[in-house]
């Protein structure tokens, strides 16, 4: 990444996760004339932040155009300058997007957990103690019998499974919660979906995100995403056990994964391009293109993606 | 595969509305019990965000939960419906600890600049007024480039627009004027 890239990451950096922006600025922190330019950047940015709105106004603001009945009332004379300011400036509507996802996660969160009626059945054991023993002797067989079964199925399915197969299930969930940009309400429902494991769904979600918004800087994110939607969406088991991927899943997987490296350009977002590479080679893997394999985890390795550890193990049971 | 462990909740609207006019009445044990849930719910929303990688510890979901169970304890006589109360202020305290957090970042970024400069005896950071006199002196575009990245809060592609020029020449301009003023500084 070039110093010029690196500077535009850190003023961009509502995109990042701290852990992220923690990283940068110690990379930046190494180059004095860097943290010239920086501390310069964080100038005008003071001097010029009573220009904009801050995240407190705007997460009011959300709250009133959610129709929530308790907000700071000042917001209803703020509220036109609010929306004729967000009309050009791309910094305080990035801010908004983000609250107003930020929102609809509690609201979602809420929704799933306060149910308009109490499921039956969860308090109601100490009423029916009575009769039980002997229903317990017999639930008890059963749950031998089926251990035993499900251990016997276990072994074989562990026999039968390749090495590789049993190191290939693994993402990071951090990765679905980032955005990198993409505020667009299609990509935000997609990934609250993903969150719920509702992969057809929230692939056919991404799907209309990249066809809305082909030209976006960072469409390649949708495209990594719905890589990864691929890839869970295409694994099968049988009570946990004989893992396998259906085939279209993992070449649409393949295909999104490339589109995602070819169109990440910019420089500014090279972890998500190793990662990428990572992705590409679990999917060649379970493919059994041992070739193609080895040469994107390979690159993901060199790269410095945050699957190195797991691409090494990849590595080793396939050399 | 990292588990986002959201516990789920079997509780009605109605059960948790009842809870809260009995402890808004004066029942100890109704208040209690519908605090430890509120504080509870909280928790299982933090710790998502935390497996989630939004926080950065188990013990941020912690404190934020705490937090939401000191607020229900201070306002739980005047809430009137719990779910719109438990949305607004969960909302408000995560966008307020993200804010914190970054903020602290920043901070600590400063923090560091400022003790490294001192050590090889520099000014610990830029004079705002000489900055707005070294802006407000330069040329047109960059002056505009200036002012529309910092004070209109554009971004490059959109500055690139207005000015018809290519973003990537845009871009370099903009960086080449940060150099500028801070040789101008010098």
């Amino acid at each position: 990444m070039t110093d010029e890239e690196k500077l535009h990451k850190y003023s961009e950096s509502n995109n990042l996760s701290i852990s992220e922006l923690r990283k940068l600025r110690d990379e930046i922190a190494t180059d004095p004339d860097l943290k010239e330019t920086l501390k310069l950047i964080d100038t005008l940015e003071e001097v010029s932040s009573k220009n904009h709105f801050d995240i407190e106004i705007l997460s009011q603001y959300v709250l009133y155009i959610k129709n929530e009945s308790e907000f700071d009332k000042n917001i209803i004379s703020l509220a036109p300058r609010i929306e004729e300011h967000m009309k050009s400036c791309s910094k305080c509507r990035e801010h908004f997007n983000l609250l107003k996802a930020e929102f609809e996660e509690v609201n979602h969160f809420l929704k799933e957990n306060i149910t308009k009626e109490k499921i039956a059945g969860e308090n109601e054991e100490n009423n029916k103690s009575n009769g039980r023993r002997s229903f317990f002797r017999y639930a008890f067989s059963a749950a031998a019998s089926i251990i035993l079964i499900i251990t016997s199925l276990f072994v074989v399915s562990e026999i039968s499974r390749p090495e590789y197969m049993k190191l290939t299930s693994s993402f990071n969930e951090t990765e679905v919660s980032i955005t990198r940009g993409r505020n667009s309400e299609y990509f935000i429902r997609a990934v609250n979906q993903l969150e719920k494991k509702n992969y057809s769904e929230a692939i056919s979600l991404l799907q209309k995100d990249i066809d809305n918004s082909k030209n976006s800087f960072t469409i390649f994110y949708s495209y990594y995403i719905l890589g990864i939607a691929n890839v869970q969406s295409a694994y099968n088991d049988y009570l946990g056990l004989f893992e396998n991927y259906d085939s279209d899943g993992l070449k649409n997987a393949e295909y999104n994964f490339s589109q995602s490296v070819k169109l990440n350009d910019s420089g500014m977002f090279d972890n998500v391009k190793a990662n990428s590479f990572y992705f590409l080679g679990q999917v060649n893997l379970l493919q059994e293109d041992f070739e193609d394999a080895r040469k994107y985890l390979k690159l993901s390795i060199e790269e410095g993606s945050e699957y190195a550890d797991e691409a090494n193990m990849l590595l080793d049971t396939i050399n | 595969m990292t588990k986002a462990a959201q516990q789920y909740y079997n509780f009605s609207s109605e059960e948790l509305h009842n809870l809260l006019i009995k402890a808004k009445e004066g029942s100890l044990r109704e208040y209690n019990k519908i605090s430890a849930e509120i504080r509870s719910i909280a928790f299982s929303y933090f710790k998502s965000k935390y497996d989630f990688g939004k926080l950065n510890s188990i013990d941020d979901a912690e404190d934020l939960a705490t937090e939401i169970f000191i607020s229900f304890s201070k306002q739980y006589k005047n809430i009137e419906n719990i779910e719109r109360w438990l949305r607004r202020v969960m909302f408000l305290s995560f966008v307020n600890f993200y804010k914190s957090e970054k903020s602290r970042l920043t901070y600590e970024y400063k923090e560091d600049l400022i003790k490294e400069s001192s050590e090889d005896q520099k000014s610990s950071g830029f004079d705002k007024e000489i900055v707005m006199k070294i802006v407000n002196s330069l040329k047109n575009p960059k002056r505009e480039i200036i002012r529309m990245r910092f004070w209109d809060g554009m971004q490059f592609n959109e500055i690139a627009v207005k000015l018809n020029r290519n973003e990537a020449a845009v871009k370099k301009m903009f960086y080449r004027t940060l150099e500028e003023i801070k040789k101008m500084i010098e």
